[in-house]
Formats: C-alpha cells, sequence, structure tokens
C-alpha cells in the first residue's frame, strides 16, 4: 500500500501495482482521489524497483483565489529545498528561484479555486539512489480562462536518501485540495526492472 | 501509446553514455538522463549527437530561466545537438541534472529530425531550466545516440534510459 490519509480526508485509494511488461515502462503505483478538502496527501512506502517517479496532479481548489500551489516534501524531510522555475503568464516570460526551502514550491494554478483545474507532471530521476542529491523536472499549466500560466521547474533536495514518501501540501491552506483534485504515482522502470 | 524501455547507460567517470542499435520498431524515442559533467566549472551542458555525425548538421533553439530572468538563444551549425546545462566538477558535490528528451519519428527517412527536451539543475542559488528544440538534419533513421555532457566524460553516477514509445 503506498498512498494513505493526509491530515484530514482521502476517500478512495487505489492499490499499488507491481511492475510488469504488460505495463510497459510506466506503471502506475498509486492514485489518491480527494473527496473532501484537505491540506495535505500522502503516498507513503513507495516502491524503490523503479528508475524514476512521475506524479501527475490534477489540482481544484474550493475557495476564492487567485491562484493556487502545491508543495512536495519528501521523506518527511524539512530542510534542503531549492528550485528555479521558468514561466509565462500571457503578457511576459520570467523566472525566479527557491533557496534554502522547507519545501519544493510547485504548480501556479490561475482560476483553481474558481473551478479550473490546474495541471502539473512531476519527474523525479533516480529516486531510489542513496549516493546523489534528489533533482526532480515539474511541466505544470493553470489557465482561467483570461489568466493563466504554464512553466517548468527544476528542483533539488540535498539528500541522498532514496524517496520513500512524497507529501503534497496545499501551499495556501484552508482544505484547498478540492473535491475532485486527484494525484496519480507511476514508477518508470528500466530495463531489467 | 505506451512506452517500453530499450537500454540503460551508466557512466563510470570516464565514458560518455552511449545508445547504439537501436532498434527501429517504435514510433518515437525518449531519453531520461540524470547528469553531471567532469568538466572543470561549475556548469556544463549536454548534448545528444546522432549516428556518430560530426558534421555541422545541428541546430538548437532554447529558452530558458536563471533565476533571475528568461532568456532565449541558439546554436547554428554545431556537431552535436545543445540541450540543457548540468553541473560541472566544480559544482557542490551530489548535485545531478536532468533531461527528459524526445525524439519523434526517428526511423523516418523523409524528413529531418526534431528533438524536444525538459530540463535543467538547481544548486541552491544557481542552476538553470530549460526547454530546448534541436533540429538535426538529416534523413537517415536513427540507429545510435550520444548523449552525454560537453566534454564527453559523465561523472560517475550519471545515467541515461532509453525508451520505445509505440502507437496505434
Amino acid at each position: 500500500m503506498v498512498a494513505q490519509r493526509g491530515c484530514d480526508c482521502i476517500v478512495a485509494i487505489i492499490p499499488g501495482i507491481g511492475a510488469s511488461s504488460m505495463h510497459g515502462a510506466v506503471v502506475p503505483i498509486a492514485k489518491i482521489f480527494v473527496s473532501a478538502g484537505t491540506n495535505n496527501v500522502t503516498f507513503s512506502s513507495i516502491p524503490q524497483g523503479y528508475q524514476d517517479l512521475t506524479l501527475v496532479v490534477s489540482m481544484v481548489g474550493n475557495s476564492s483565489y487567485t491562484a493556487l500551489q502545491y508543495f512536495i516534501q519528501l521523506n518527511g524531510i524539512g530542510t534542503g529545498y531549492s528550485d528555479t522555475f521558468l514561466y509565462g503568464n500571457g503578457a511576459s516570460a520570467g523566472s525566479i528561484r527557491d533557496t534554502s526551502a522547507g519545501y519544493w514550491y510547485c504548480g501556479y494554478f490561475a482560476g483553481a479555486a474558481s473551478g479550473y483545474p490546474g495541471s502539473a507532471v512531476v519527474n523525479i530521476l533516480n529516486y531510489a539512489n542513496t549516493t546523489t542529491y534528489k533533482t526532480m523536472l515539474e511541466k505544470w499549466a493553470g489557465d482561467a480562462n483570461g489568466s493563466g500560466q504554464p512553466g517548468i521547474r527544476v528542483g533539488l533536495l540535498q539528500s541522498t536518501s532514496a524517496v520513500t514518501s512524497m507529501t503534497l501540501y496545499a501551499a495556501q491552506g484552508n482544505n484547498l485540495f478540492g473535491v475532485g483534485t486527484t494525484f496519480s504515482l507511476y514508477g518508470v522502470r528500466t530495463v531489467n526492472q | 501509446m505506451s512506452m517500453y524501455p530499450i537500454a540503460s547507460a551508466l557512466a563510470t567517470g570516464s565514458n560518455d553514455l552511449a545508445f547504439t542499435n537501436i532498434p527501429q520498431n517504435f514510433t518515437h524515442l525518449q531519453i531520461r538522463v540524470f547528469l553531471r559533467s567532469t568538466n572543470s566549472g561549475a556548469q556544463d551542458f549536454n548534448y545528444v549527437r546522432i549516428n556518430s555525425d560530426f558534421g555541422s548538421n545541428y541546430v538548437s533553439h532554447g529558452i530558458y530561466g536563471n533565476g533571475s530572468g528568461a532568456v532565449s538563444d541558439y546554436y547554428n551549425a554545431r556537431s552535436y545537438n545543445w540541450l540543457t546545462d548540468i553541473p560541472g566538477s566544480s559544482a557542490a558535490a551530489n548535485i545531478y541534472g536532468v533531461a527528459i528528451i524526445d525524439i519523434l519519428d526517428y526511423t523516418n527517412t523523409n524528413k529531418y529530425k526534431t528533438i524536444k527536451s525538459i530540463g535543467g539543475y538547481d544548486a541552491n542559488g544557481s542552476g538553470t531550466v530549460q526547454l530546448a528544440s534541436g533540429l538535426w538534419m538529416s534523413t537517415a533513421a536513427i540507429t545510435s545516440i550520444t548523449c552525454s555532457s560537453g566534454n564527453n566524460v559523465a561523472a560517475a553516477g550519471s545515467t541515461a534510459q532509453l525508451y520505445g514509445i509505440t502507437t496505434a
């Protein structure tokens, strides 16, 4: 089992599916459905038998915010995160970085609190490696019919530990992982996995 | 559309990352790179060279973010496709860059080949993230790919995974 309740409520859990050639390289591990607003969800006991992890996020909020973000924390580690990202907002392109943070700041979903889902794909390469720091790549997009932002982000966690758990936090709190939000975790296997 | 693993390359600190005899029965290729360079300096770059073609047949364009602004640049008539920045040998230890590279219609012999890459690295106060395009001006089917750092020597622990993507 690799998905569990956050501090609030998660309703449906799909058990992890073992790696198999029938799934090709991308193997579904677990999916979390949000049926009542919550601040965080966790994937725990992540299998170590893949090369990479891919997290697919479809986020809707339940309150009135201009834009929503989510945070990622690995293994319950609360320090050592940084990231650099590139975005376009319909008027200009820009880049910002975060340093010495307690999470990876992720996404920027315009209108996600108003029924426009934000989407993101996060790849954590070589996640089970125990000799290198962890690096992730995120692509995200949110569009609210007049405002919006796509972006790409690279993030560093200064930890050599294998990734065994992943907690996603609603950055603005207030149970802003709203009903209909989904988080899907996949393993990407390479040869001989 | 399904993705299947084809091969894995691992650097020992004295080699680049290369794939040869690539099977021709997929529609697209994807390479997932975890890479650090042994080149001097805090930053190097990740490139792709196809079919051991050392001619000036490659062009790249990119947009990248460096933490303070968005920048676009290009490289013409190179002997490789420049794709993304990665840490060099003087970067802080244990930091590796990553890239996910897609090469569409790699067996088609009627058109040039186009590469898309998203990648970069972060070093807690430095680093870049890039979206890059690469053109290889050849109609040959792709049978081998070298994917490595600017000095052709990937740091130990660097890996690249090659995948084939099918269609209906």
